[in-house]
């Protein structure tokens, strides 16, 4: 039964070496995606490159596909799945924050780590940031208790929120994710031209 | 006439030098988004179907925050929310943590992946138009503020956005979305920075 | 378009397509606070008794302070607060049934009698809990096996050891030996319950050891 974990199958001290060898996979597959470059992953902003758009959402659906298909025939108890407690506005504000730090400084923080360790050096620069910036907020937290609660959901997920089917909730967010691969295609093709365009009038 | 940058960060004329010079040798170009995409979808299946949980970043780095501070002023630690909660109750050591070790392996992966495909190098990404200093001066900018975000959302792009949008979370879509929206917003602005 | 003709991305992307459809008419595992009882495994430990766990030697292992369990008592605040086995916990059944606390501790229900722990067992194991255990008897057994244990008054020599064991555990959990077999403990008003001091290390981390953070 899935998860492993939660039905005793292994130890704290065993789960801590499986957590290095599933980073090793994330790490090593982020840096395969080209993610340790923040040029590359800024180019999603600027519409160059998409690849930030087609390699998350493709491993959006991946895991989605996995996790709903073994829940639904029983091999995992999807209750015993962690999610993170939904507070809408907070996680809004944090989102746009993240946003400009992120088309600012050029990672995000598990791409500042690939790109620590391939030698970006801007990279090394960011991720004293992050640690900057976690001291900052964790300092002042004590003070906005109230603001970092509102609008607090609880564990929320979409076909909740909106009653619809699990099932149906998968299929619709491939459909909008390939449709999305279609777009990303076609503008990419787009701007490639137009910059094609301009370096020839220059 | 500015030189075309391919996508692995080499001008087309570097390229050319090093395919002639050297076929196998020089950066290896990037796989196809999908098959990565797939890959990582692959590796968050399994940190679920193992463990129960996705992956994440952000956390480790509270985790450290949170172990350093109490080491510089324990009592100050201690009695701030955040850290507490990182920090534990003292029962076992709060770097004994699944994120820190996770983030500890990203590393490891990251460097693996450079290491096969040439990519490890000693630079900074930058646009033609900015030095150096330049960059790293915003790198700690925007990396503060990510900090900041990130606790506030309760995660970060890999944690919220990856973990959180693959079960359908509420809150990590509305974050997913607002992250683009916020980068998508300020790009034009900082655009000398890269374009 | 032949199939051929496809490029692997389009490919890919018509297999997420397909999955994605196939998704829609599969069942759908949130609706599932249903389980999958494996009947047989419950039932051959019901058989075996080797989910029971008797008083004395619960009593034995706390007072060697083996802690590898955690002692559950299910009864409402006010009774628990009263008096409780040394080093348990208090939860309500609906607590249990909530989240996944003490998931893969080994546990050990009791209640004043049988029939509150037998039903929190059930749920536990249906749950798919892995070591929940009954005190047999529950508080009820634990009062007259231990706390009050009834001594007879001319003790047989083989059996004297056997008494003053009974006698000194019976002191440790301060109770007090009935001597003249005192059975009816109902109607005893000289029978005091031993006094709770401050909880117990046990008792104090097993409740408020949150499970860790399991964030990103």
């Amino acid at each position: 039964m899935m998860p492993f974990y939660k039905f005793g199958l292994f130890g704290e001290e065993t789960s801590l070496i499986i957590a290095f060898i599933i980073g090793i996979g994330f790490g090593f597959f982020l840096e395969r995606a080209g993610f340790g470059s923040s040029r590359k992953l800024v180019a999603q902003f600027y519409l160059t490159d998409l690849a930030v758009f087609k390699v998350m959402f493709t491993g959006i659906i991946t895991a989605m596909l996995g996790v709903f298909f073994f829940s639904s025939i029983g091999w995992m108890d999807f209750s015993l799945v962690n999610i993170v407690p939904t507070r809408v506005i907070p996680q809004i504000i944090g989102g746009l924050i993240l946003g400009f730090g992120f088309v600012i400084g050029g990672y995000c923080p598990g791409t500042s780590a690939v790109a620590c360790s391939t030698g970006k050096i801007d990279g090394m620069f960011y991720l004293l940031g992050v640690f900057g910036g976690t001291f900052i907020i964790s300092e002042i937290m004590p003070y906005i208790q109230g603001f970092y609660n509102m609008t607090a959901m609880g564990k929320l997920t979409l076909p909740e929120l909106l009653n619809i089917p699990y099932g149906l909730l998968v299929f619709l967010v491939v459909l909008m994710a390939v449709g999305g691969f279609a777009g990303a295609t076609w503008v990419e093709k787009f701007m490639a031209k137009k910059g094609a365009v301009q370096n020839e009038a220059e | 006439m500015s030189e075309e940058i391919q996508s692995n960060g080499q001008t087309a004329v570097q390229s050319d030098v090093a395919a002639i010079a050297s076929p196998v040798k020089g950066p290896q170009p990037y796989w196809n988004p999908y098959i990565a995409g797939i890959g990582l979808g692959i590796v968050l299946l399994l940190a679920y179907v193992i463990m129960g949980r996705g992956l994440g970043a952000s956390g480790a780095v509270n985790t450290v925050t949170s172990v350093a501070i109490d080491k510089i002023a324990h009592e100050h630690a201690q009695s701030n929310i955040v850290y507490k909660e990182y920090l534990g109750d003292g029962s076992y050591n709060p770097l004994k943590d699944w994120l820190v070790f996770e983030v500890l392996g990203v590393l490891a992966g990251g460097f693996l992946s450079g290491v096969f495909a040439r990519r490890i190098k000693f630079t900074t990404e930058r646009g033609p138009g900015t030095s150096s200093k330049t960059r790293w001066f915003f790198a700690i900018i925007g990396g503060t503020m990510m900090g900041i975000g990130a606790k506030l959302a309760a995660g970060c792009t890999s944690g919220q956005a990856l973990t959180g949008g693959s079960i359908l979370n509420v809150g990590s879509w509305a974050f997913m979305l607002c992250v683009f929206a916020g980068a998508y917003l300020l790009a034009y602005f900082v655009r000398r920075l890269w374009l | 378009m032949k199939l051929s003709n496809l490029s692997l991305n389009q490919k890919l992307g018509a297999i997420a397509i397909l999955l994605g459809l196939i998704a829609v008419f599969m069942p759908d595992p949130m609706k599932s606070n249903n389980i999958m009882l494996d009947t047989n495994l419950i039932g051959q430990k019901i058989n075996d008794e080797s989910s029971k766990i008797n008083v004395t030697n619960l009593a034995d292992n706390i007072i060697k302070g083996k802690t590898d369990f955690t002692l559950v008592d299910l009864s409402s605040a006010k009774v628990f607060n009263d008096y409780h086995i040394p080093s348990a916990v208090n939860f309500a059944i609906s607590e249990l049934n909530d989240d996944n606390i003490l998931r893969n501790q080994k546990i050990i229900l009791y209640a004043d009698d049988n029939l509150l722990a037998a039903q929190a067992w059930f749920l536990l194991k249906a749950k798919r809990y892995n070591s929940v255990y009954l005190l047999e008897g529950g508080l009820q057994a634990w009062k007259q096996q231990i706390l009050f244990p009834s001594i007879p008054d001319s003790i047989p020599a083989d059996k004297i050891s056997e008494y003053n064991r009974i006698i000194e555990v019976c002191k440790f959990f301060g109770g007090q030996p009935q001597q003249n077999g005192g059975n009816d403990l109902g109607a005893t008003p000289s029978l005091t319950m031993p006094k709770i001091s401050s909880p117990s290390a046990g008792a104090g981390s097993a409740k408020g050891k949150k499970p860790k953070k399991e964030g990103c």
